[in-house]
């Protein structure tokens, strides 16, 4: 398809959406699908539920529909879906203003964004289809020119519920243009647009001297006045306000709280009577979601004030805190790297270690008696298990710092300073040491940050590359050490047969010396001590371990030590130990042997297949070999 | 988890146990030790329950120490499970407690116990509460703490007023003490409660090994993956293998009941866990090898070293024995007016082991309060017979 083409069925499908009939038409519709007349917080929720919705025992349901825009912040939508099931159902709570709070880039405006992006979307879809009167400046719904007394049988007989009265403009047609009878009235089908104002719109408050509640509720058409003669007149009013055009869709308000009170006493009366108070106007009705967001420091002051107590009680607050779990903070840096245009390799790692700093500059210290250290709550909070976790525990632990995650660096300082890094001009590659050297720099350089913090966040980089250097030895050593399992599992022969020997008291035959000798008791010892078995308790592991290889023999079955997590990782442990001489010579030699040569080009192939380019391979190798010690 | 309760079940059905039926119930570690700090789910609270709750989950919080299970003996018998514990560890948890419902079934030691204690403690738990509120908290509370000194002093069979002495003690105080009919019914309850928990006192080290013995065998047969298996022969030999500083019931009882399944089979087996208790256990099956090859001696402080006492192994054998037959004190009443003033008279069993006189004197000054009289105990503290007292100014001691 070519581009024109392409272009070209794209407006075919938009046309192909717009309709124009009559009542009558649009009744047949309704009766088909009574879907069409849903109210705003009804449609969202639905929306948001076409997605599905993934259920996990012990933390909170996951939303598909917000899946590959927002990460993390599992409990603010969760909140958020929660509000919309409510209101979808009718209850008060659709009454209330949305307000998100949170930190600056904790991904408020993002989840506005994508609600009104999606409903845009979803207006032009068969199951979010809606339908309004032509030229009403609401596009309301058609359904409120049926006069009240027909809207209880019509519920009674079809189950559809009307709410709302027909707007000024459209009450004046009915009177005067078709001469009381709502049948002549035109629908068409109502495509949201932000563009072209239509069921979304955006308030944004500015200077509060020269900022007029005409941008919320339309104002007077001064060229009409003169002709219409009165000012009462709907045809001398343009309903082109926020608040008008976002009816039946979503109002953002940014940043309510440093907007004008007078602003936020419009937003009283829609909140409470879900209507717009316009000068000589009876009171409008509008159905549409109003979402805000502000930061806590203006929260708070917000609540500090007595006589804001009216306007507390009309906002349902949804906490919108910094990520706190690592991996879903990765995906927000891989989101937003890549929406750059240059396109640079990133070693394995770099962005894991950029959202580890990130997610631990949130947390806050642990209750000393848990005995845990920072480090492991951020595992805890990645869905790492730890001996002594439960889920629970660590729900409960949350629990107890509401305020978490309501403070530290945000993901557009961590991208900002890795972006820096980035454009370095020779690397043409970013590995975690860069990355971290990058946001030092810019940790520098921030005039935001105290220098008390400054020292604090530096320390949450020493223990980042701590941790980047246990991922970074795994990686390279078991890149070095070839036929690594075979290895593994000799290691742990061996274990069992040294077990066998020391439990029949019987004695082994030496491989190297052929003599026969006692079981090696240190190199048993060396195993155990990794999986913790204390020296007193030795007797009875060993003789349960025993009884089981006794048992597999019967079977014919050998003992699979990779059942075991910490075993396991106790041998890994011991190979690259042994393995730690070969690295450093191969990698720090100044000139190497040719099958030293081989042996480092194998490396380097090997850590290509994990991600590595050939620049980064061989800049983690050079660093490995500086920190092997 | 991979295993159901039925599973398990089955299992030590198949192998030959017929437990009580069991309930188990997954509890974070705050229920677990609020269990266990009163001993029995929905008992009354004291302050002595929270202290020993506070001990217990302080040491959990700094790993020090961790209950891992905890078993009412009722019918049907509820067993509590911690959380925390992994699956692997539960499992083991669940078939060791099936290893005690089989036990506290079965053997004679708990043939009196009543099989509905849970709701009962909850009914005098209900009691204590009313009390509470109709003669005041601290009045409540002094009670308890005078007859809570003596609450194991329950064995010898009740109290017959035309015969002393009496070694139930408690049994002593209800009906003789000089207490309103509140406080007699509490007296009434910490001797039923104490009546409860005797033969799980006396019955630990058999009763331990028993259940270890059960999980043992057990856990070979859930079909366990081979890290599963280590993990459950990490965390068995932790508990199993002897500790420094105690004699570790686990270890002593299961190597004494493997020691008889070896040398008298499995039938043996069953008959001990009918009919003994920890001390006749140990006297009756404890052998030669056994003691040298669990290596166990008698020692004591020699200056500032720790040194051998005793290693013969009858000697050995027989002191055991009778630490586990008397694992308190024994004090009789001797006389319930002694030298003619309505003085009480306590008199200590002495088995060669002296009392602590600090700890004695406490008891004493509680005793005095409840009996409103001067309460004397006759013992012997270094080699002479001697009387403690407390007379309701002070505690003192006088010759015999």
């Amino acid at each position: 398809m070519s581009l024109t083409e392409m272009v070209g069925a794209f407006k075919d499908d938009l046309h192909s959406l717009a309709w124009q009939g009559s009542f009558d038409d649009y009744l047949r519709i309704v009766q088909e699908d009574p879907r069409v007349t849903r109210l705003a917080h009804a449609r969202v929720y639905d929306m948001i539920m076409a997605a599905g919705i993934k259920k996990q025992e012990g933390s909170a349901n996951q939303y598909p529909f917000f899946g590959g825009e927002i990460f993390g912040s599992k409990e603010a939508v969760q909140d958020l879906v929660e509000y919309f099931k409510a209101a979808a159902q009718g209850m008060e709570v659709r009454k209330r203003i949305l307000l998100l709070m949170g930190p600056a880039g904790g991904g408020k405006s993002s989840i506005v964004n994508l609600l009104k992006k999606r409903l845009e979307a979803y207006s032009r879809t068969t199951a979010g289809a809606l339908y309004g009167i032509v030229d009403c400046p609401m596009h309301e719904e058609p359904l409120h020119l049926l006069p009240e007394e027909l809207r209880h049988a019509v519920k009674q007989r079809y189950g559809i519920h009307v709410e709302g009265d027909l707007c000024p403009v459209c009450h004046w047609r009915l009177t005067n243009e078709w001469g009381g009878d709502f049948r002549k009235a035109r629908v068409q089908r109502v495509l949201f647009t932000e563009m072209g104002r239509v069921g979304v719109g955006t308030f944004s408050p500015s200077d509060p001297k020269t900022q007029d509640v005409a941008e919320l509720i339309g104002s007077m058409d001064l060229a009409q006045i003169g002709q219409v003669g009165s000012e009462s007149d709907p045809r001398a009013w343009r309903f082109d306000g926020e608040l008008n055009i976002a009816n039946r869709g979503i109002m953002e308000f940014i940043e309510l709280l440093k907007s004008d009170p007078k602003f936020l006493y419009l937003l009283l009366n829609l909140a409470q009577e879900q209507r717009i108070k316009a000068p000589r106007y009876p009171l409008i009705y509008a159905d549409e979601i109003v979402i805000s967001h502000t930061n806590e420091a203006e929260f708070q002051r917000f609540l500090g004030e007595k006589t804001n107590e009216a306007l507390q009680d009309r906002m349902h607050l949804v906490r919108v805190p910094y990520n706190l779990a690592v991996s879903d903070e990765e995906q927000i840096y891989q989101k937003l790297l890549g929406q750059g245009a240059v396109r640079v390799h990133l070693a394995p790692n770099t962005t894991r270690v950029a959202a580890m700093f990130g997610v631990l500059t949130r947390l806050e210290e642990v209750d000393e008696k848990r005995s845990l250290t920072l480090t492991d709550k951020m595992k805890l909070y990645d869905g790492h298990h730890m001996e002594g976790w439960t889920d629970y525990e660590v729900k409960a632990m949350q629990e107890a710092s509401p305020r978490e995650g309501m403070e530290g660096v945000g993901p557009r300082f961590i991208v900002d300073a890795l972006s820096k890094a980035l454009a370095q001009p020779e690397t043409g590659c970013l590995h975690p040491v860069q990355a971290l050297r990058g946001i030092v720099e810019h940790l520098d350089h921030h005039p935001q940050i105290d220098a008390q913090r400054k020292e604090l966040y530096k320390n949450h980089i020493g223990r980042v590359r701590e941790l980047y250097h246990d991922l970074l030895k795994k990686e390279v050593m078991s890149a070095f050490v070839t036929g690594f399992a075979e290895q593994a599992k000799s290691l742990v022969g061996q274990y069992l047969v040294e077990v066998n020997a020391w439990c029949r008291k019987g004695k082994i035959t030496d491989p190297i010396t052929g003599q026969p000798r006692e079981a090696d008791e240190k190199f048993m010892r060396s195993v155990e001590e990794q999986i913790r078995v204390s020296d007193q308790a030795k007797k009875e592991f060993r003789e349960e371990i025993l009884a089981r290889i006794a048992d597999l023999a019967l079977s014919g079955k050998i003992f699979d030590y990779t059942s075991h997590d910490r075993l396991k990782e106790a041998v890994e442990r011991k190979l690259f130990a042994d393995a730690k001489s070969i690295v450093k010579t191969v990698v720090q030699a100044q000139v190497l042997e040719v099958d030293q040569q081989r042996r480092m080009d194998q490396v380097v192939e090997s850590l290509k297949e994990r991600g590595y380019c050939e620049h980064c391979a061989r800049e983690v190798l050079r660093y490995m070999s500086r920190i092997i010690d | 988890m991979r295993w159901t309760e039925r599973d398990v079940w089955n299992c030590a059905a198949a192998l030959g146990l017929d437990p009580f039926p069991t309930e188990f119930h997954l509890v974070p570690a705050h229920v677990l030790y609020d269990i266990a700090a009163r001993g029995i789910p929905g008992r009354y609270s004291h302050w002595g329950h929270g202290k020993a709750y506070f001990h217990q989950i302080v040491r959990h919080d700094h790993g020090l120490g961790r209950i891992y299970e905890l078993v009412i003996n009722a019918n049907p018998s509820q067993a509590f499970l911690l959380d925390l514990n992994s699956d692997v560890v539960n499992l083991m948890v669940m078939t060791h407690v099936l290893g005690h419902t089989d036990f506290f079934k079965h053997n004679r030691a708990f043939q009196e116990t009543d099989s509905d204690m849970p709701e009962r403690a909850a009914l005098r738990a209900e009691r204590i509460r009313s009390y509470e509120q109709r003669y005041g908290p601290e009045r409540v509370e002094q009670t308890l703490d005078q007859l809570l000194t003596v609450e194991f002093s329950v064995n010898g069979g009740g109290y017959d007023p035309s015969r002393l002495p009496c070694r139930d003690l408690l049994a002593f105080l209800v009906a003789e003490a000089p207490l309103e009919e509140w406080q007699r019914d509490i007296a009434a309850i910490v001797r039923e409660d104490g009546l409860y928990f005797w033969p799980q006192i006396r019955t630990k080290t058999v009763n331990e090994g028993w259940a270890s013995l059960w999980h043992g065998k057990l856990m070979h047969q859930m079909g366990l993956t081979d890290g599963e298996f280590m993990e459950f022969a990490r965390i068995n030999a932790g508990v199993v293998s002897a500790h420094p500083g105690a004699l570790n019931p686990y270890w002593l009882g299961l190597n004494i009941l493997k020691d008889i399944e070896r040398r008298l089979g499995l039938e043996m087996l069953f008959t001990v866990r009918r009919l003994e208790t920890d001390a006749s256990l140990v006297r009756n099956y404890l052998t030669q090898a056994l003691v040298e090859e669990l290596g166990l001696v008698r020692y004591g402080a020699e200056g500032e070293r720790w040194v051998v006492t005793e290693d013969d192994w009858e000697q050995v054998r027989d002191a055991i024995a009778n630490d586990f037959a008397c694992p308190l004190p024994v004090i009789e009443v001797a006389d319930m007016d002694f030298e003619g003033k309505g003085a009480l008279l306590l008199k200590h069993v002495s088995d060669g082991r002296s009392l602590k006189q600090h700890e004695a004197l406490r008891v004493l000054e509680q005793l005095n309060r409840l009996w409103r009289r001067p309460v004397y105990l006759q013992t012997i503290w270094d080699s002479k017979s001697v009387i403690w007292f407390h007379d309701g100014q002070a505690s003192g001691t006088r010759p015999l």
